[in-house]
């Protein structure tokens, strides 16, 4: 009886996160959260790590790659309706409007890691892994969308266009990390990795609020706003006195940009079928300071009118418009600064709990939580995972987030000797109905394992 | 626990399954689409006022009436008539001689001569001042030059003077020396500079156009004979004279007839009207410093549209009208004559059919009283302005009033991308008037390709007025202008617009009166919402 309950209550907690999964986005490599027996677990919670004593990725051999990109507004087949004359297909942008909501978020995110090893001590495990990572992420309104689709003289006569909170933030750098992850106790383990963070490039919206109100007698429009964008690295690629050799991958390995995160983990076995975890990941920042432009838009509240006709009338075309090229570059004009800024990581958190349905097999529930620039967002995995022999385990799980009915996850680990092969995807629907999915995911590797690779991990 | 093993298996083929059964995603079945945007813009704006309004033709012309209790005015003005001192008094050349025998020489004949012999006589030279009576006046410029000729085989000196011309308040005065060398006749020259010379014509108040001359000749004697018939003859020659000023009658003067025209700038472009204007005037200015009075008489007042060769000829007024005398310290005198709707008949339907030009025509005859006092002065500053002013106050009624303007066109945009252009049109109107429109777009043989609007249509409605006639309510109208999908496909071939409009006052066939101001504005938005179609 007693694991029926835990059934039963492992059902609705599953049930719970998947609800709560309805505003979530991004594919964050989850899927590795229930393959264990991967060295990589150990970057979602630093309590977990490889059975083998010593572990290597690094070039030439294949370290972990992963990418994946999301649009929460729309999939393909929202943007896109079969004509009625015929089977072909036409963009309906009209039927992605309406799939979206006030505030939309597309986001790039990768994880190319450059070396990684990892050194089991009796019941100590320390790692280092050197990885380049880069996110971007564009917030989009659908107001931004609809007026790019139909102009402004529709549904917009009378009505502001809300261009608000629209932002680009894109960061990258280079994570150098040590690990350290140790057993306290047959139940208990922890885990932690402090990573030093040197910035390669930054684009960071602080401030966003734009408007466009056209009257709908007179079609006079007015814009209102105010903006302030940080920006590192950026700058010098446009900027016609840099250096033709500069790039900003120069900062990759000089921590002009400074920054420090922490990961901690710990997982704890409740029963011999029960294990529970917990991960909080990313905790840092980094001080941008070099290459720097900040760009401050202050309040406007501009109404264009036209031309004044009586002006038109008794002076030049060209002097007419110079002096409307003066008043608008005087109303838009952006104040520039090289300041010294810091931008937050966007730090995630794990909690996660597992139930051995056999030696083989195992069933999980994970909640993903993300914080990114004080907007909270989550995501519901659960997981059944197989263990087939010492050289084969799989896992599938069912994802809710991104405002989609949910994603299928899957991900597989092979080895041979001591090659480890893995692939994992958070969303394989993304590859086999590209046109269904608000999310595409996929990463793999090699992994060279050392040193008792079989042991079966707790 | 094999159930569930096996359970998840046929969960892990079904889904494989299941995958594999998607419709597959079919790049090559999309069609090209298409981008309609639809775009609203502001184009223009403008707040006008009456001058701005005019501006355009004729603000120049404009003022804002005090005497009309501030309302607006067009003044038309034309320096009609100009009077130069040249025209009334000409100096021509003057030559007159005079002889003096032995007798009035003093001498007789004798074998021979070897004494001396002085004699004084006066002679008197008349002044031929084309008709003119000059009594006095300052030599501006002109000489005198003296020819003295002898057939005595003496020698001679002649001692001329002009009590008559004085310079520097002595009179003008020259000798002039003939000696004898063996030949006769012999002579002798001089010229006298006139110049600032004060001259009296009057003979001591007793004559006009005349001058005496005395003359002092002395003799002497060679040892010749004297025979008895000699004289001494001399010529006198008034060259290029000219008056800084002058006194005295310079008769009755027929200055001539002339005309002149006057444009009514703001009625070029109509085509058809009818005006009632309140108290529409026509008036002579004439500013007078010569010092003798004048008859002017009007001859014609017309109007004259040159569109279509119609007349209008003004009658019943006063043709005759005296210029008075300017002031003897050069001060001018003016003389102000005005033709109103109370004498004058048909003025105020001046410019009921939108005329063109005002055409008038006058006559001057100077001294229309004859020869009577005070003396007529002039100088060499003397002027006789006439300046005719029309001037027509905005306020009244009008209707009918049409003009037409062709303007050059050209659309070179890819009208493919184009599905419908609309033009709004907002207008916030404060002047008491109603305007129609029409637009015909033409091509470069100025064939018609489509109109917008197929009657003139109001697009600017009049303000209301009080019972005084000034604007107590503005009056908003949105006129929506569209281009069609068929007129678009033609807007690369039109070369010319042809604007039709029509206008007229509030309420104008019924004959309301209104007024305008200077106050009076009219608030204008253009704003512009284009229909795209772009093919993706």
């Amino acid at each position: 009886m007693k694991n029926v309950n835990l059934n039963q209550k492992f059902l609705w907690i599953a049930i719970l996160l998947l609800f709560i999964g309805e505003n979530t986005i991004a594919q964050k490599n989850f899927t590795f959260y229930a393959l264990e027996n991967t060295a990589q677990s150990h970057y979602l919670n630093p309590a977990f790590k490889p059975s083998a004593k010593v572990f290597v990725s690094a070039f030439p051999i294949i370290p972990t790659q992963s990418f994946g990109m999301s649009n929460s507004g729309f999939k393909l087949s929202d943007l896109l309706s079969e004509r009625p004359q015929d089977d072909s297909l036409q963009i309906d942008p009209d039927k992605a409007i309406s799939k979206m909501k006030d505030i939309n978020h597309f986001t790039m995110e990768s994880y190319n890691e450059i070396l990684a090893l990892g050194i089991r001590v009796e019941k100590n495990y320390f790692s280092f892994g050197v990885t380049n990572r880069f996110n971007a992420n564009f917030v989009y309104t659908r107001d931004f969308f609809q007026l790019a689709s139909e102009g402004n003289g529709k549904t917009f006569l009378g009505e502001r266009v809300s261009l608000d909170g629209t932002e680009l933030n894109v960061n990258s750098y280079m994570e150098y990390a040590l690990g350290y992850n140790r057993e306290i106790n047959d139940k208990l383990n922890v885990g932690g990795r402090v990573k030093f963070l040197s910035g390669i490039a930054n684009v960071n919206t602080r401030k966003s609020q734009f408007g466009l109100h056209t009257d709908e007698v007179t079609f006079d429009l007015t814009v209102d706003g105010s903006a302030i964008i940080n920006t590192s690295g950026v700058k010098p690629i446009y900027d016609t006195l840099t250096s033709e050799e500069y790039s900003p991958m120069n900062n990759a390995y000089n921590f002009k940009n400074f920054g420090i995160a922490l990961d901690l983990g710990a997982t704890y076995k409740i029963s011999d079928k029960i294990k529970v975890s917990a991960s909080l990941l990313d905790l840092g920042f980094i001080t941008w300071k070099t290459d720097n432009a900040t760009y401050e838009i202050e309040d406007i509240n501009y109404r264009f009118d036209g031309i004044d006709l009586n002006r038109f009338l008794n002076d030049t075309t060209g002097a007419v418009f110079e002096q409307l090229q003066d008043t608008l570059k005087s109303v838009f004009s952006q104040e520039e600064s090289n300041e010294t800024y810091r931008t937050a990581l966007s730090t995630r958190f794990y909690l996660g709990g597992s139930y051995n349905l056999t030696d083989n097999i195992r069933v999980g529930a994970t909640m993903y939580n993300e914080i990114i620039k004080t907007k909270y967002r989550a995501a519901a995995i659960i997981s059944g995972t197989i263990q087939l022999k010492h050289w084969l385990s799989a896992t599938v799980n069912y994802s809710q987030y991104s405002r989609s009915l949910g994603s299928i996850g899957a991900g597989i680990s092979l080895r041979g000797g001591p090659v480890q092969f893995f692939i994992a995807s958070d969303n394989i629907l993304g590859f086999i109905s590209p046109q269904n999915a608000k999310n595409v995911h996929a990463a793999f590797g090699l992994n060279l394992l050392f040193g008792n690779p079989d042991k079966k991990q707790d | 626990m094999d159930f569930l093993t096996k359970s998840l298996g046929y969960i892990a083929c079904a889904s494989i399954f299941l995958f594999t059964s998607c419709n597959k995603f079919e790049f090559d079945k999309i069609a090209k689409g298409a981008w309609n945007p639809n775009l609203a813009v502001p184009i223009a704006h403008s707040s006008f006022g009456v001058y701005d309004i005019l501006a355009l033709q004729d603000s120049s012309n404009l003022i804002n009436s005090s005497q009309n209790n501030g309302v607006l005015t067009i003044v038309y003005r034309s320096d009609f008539f100009s009077l130069a001192p040249g025209n009334l008094l000409n100096i021509p050349n003057i030559t007159e001689s005079a002889s003096l025998d032995l007798l009035a020489l003093g001498a007789i004949p004798v074998p021979t001569f070897p004494g001396t012999v002085t004699s004084t006589s006066d002679e008197i030279i008349q002044i031929d001042a084309s008709g003119s009576e000059i009594h006095l006046g300052k030599v501006k410029s002109g000489t005198l030059d003296l020819n003295v000729s002898t057939d005595l085989e003496h020698d001679l000196t002649c001692e001329i003077t002009i009590p008559g011309l004085k310079s520097n308040g002595v009179p003008v005065s020259v000798t002039v020396a003939l000696p004898y060398t063996g030949a006769v006749p012999h002579s002798g020259t001089a010229s006298i500079d006139l110049t600032d010379a004060m001259a009296d014509f009057t003979l001591n108040n007793t004559d006009f156009n005349k001058l005496k001359v005395s003359i002092k000749t002395t003799i002497n004697g060679t040892g010749q004979p004297i025979y008895g018939t000699e004289e001494v003859n001399f010529d006198f020659s008034f060259n290029d004279m000219k008056f800084k000023n002058a006194t005295g009658y310079f008769g009755q003067i027929n200055l001539g007839a002339s005309s002149d025209t006057v444009e009514f700038k703001f009625l070029q472009n109509a085509s058809n009207a009818y005006f009632e204007l309140v108290n529409p005037k026509i008036r002579f200015i004439a500013k007078n410093t010569f010092g003798l009075p004048i008859d002017y008489q009007l001859l014609m007042l017309k109007t004259v549209d040159l569109q279509n060769g119609t007349e209008n000829v003004l009658s019943g007024y006063p043709n005759s009208f005296y210029i008075a005398s300017g002031s003897p310290t050069g001060q001018a005198v003016t003389t102000e004559i005005e033709l109103n709707t109370t004498n004058t008949s048909g003025l105020s339907g001046l410019i009921s059919s939108a005329p063109k030009l005002f055409v008038f025509g006058a006559g001057a005859n100077t001294n229309p009283q004859g020869n009577v006092a005070p003396l007529n002065f002039i100088s060499e500053d003397s002027r006789l302005n006439i300046e005719t002013e029309v001037e027509l106050p905005l306020e009244g009624s009008a209707y009918g009033l049409e003009m037409k303007d062709t303007v050059n066109f050209s659309f070179n945009e890819d009208v493919s991308l184009l599905e419908s252009v609309m033009f709004r049109l907002n207008i916030d109107n404060g002047f008491p008037m109603e305007l129609k429109s029409q637009i015909v777009f033409l091509d470069a043989n100025y064939i018609p390709l489509f109109t917008l609007f197929n009657t003139p249509e109001s697009v600017i409605a009049p303000a209301l007025v009080d019972n005084t006639g000034r604007v107590n309510k503005r009056t908003e109208k949105i006129t929506d202008i569209t281009i069609g999908p068929a007129q678009i496909l033609l807007l690369p071939e039109v070369k010319y617009l042809l604007l039709n409009t029509s206008s007229q006052t509030l309420e104008g066939p019924s004959g309301k009166i209104v007024k305008f101001y200077d106050d009076y504005t009219i608030d204008l938005k253009l704003g512009l919402q284009i229909q795209g179609k772009i093919q993706l």
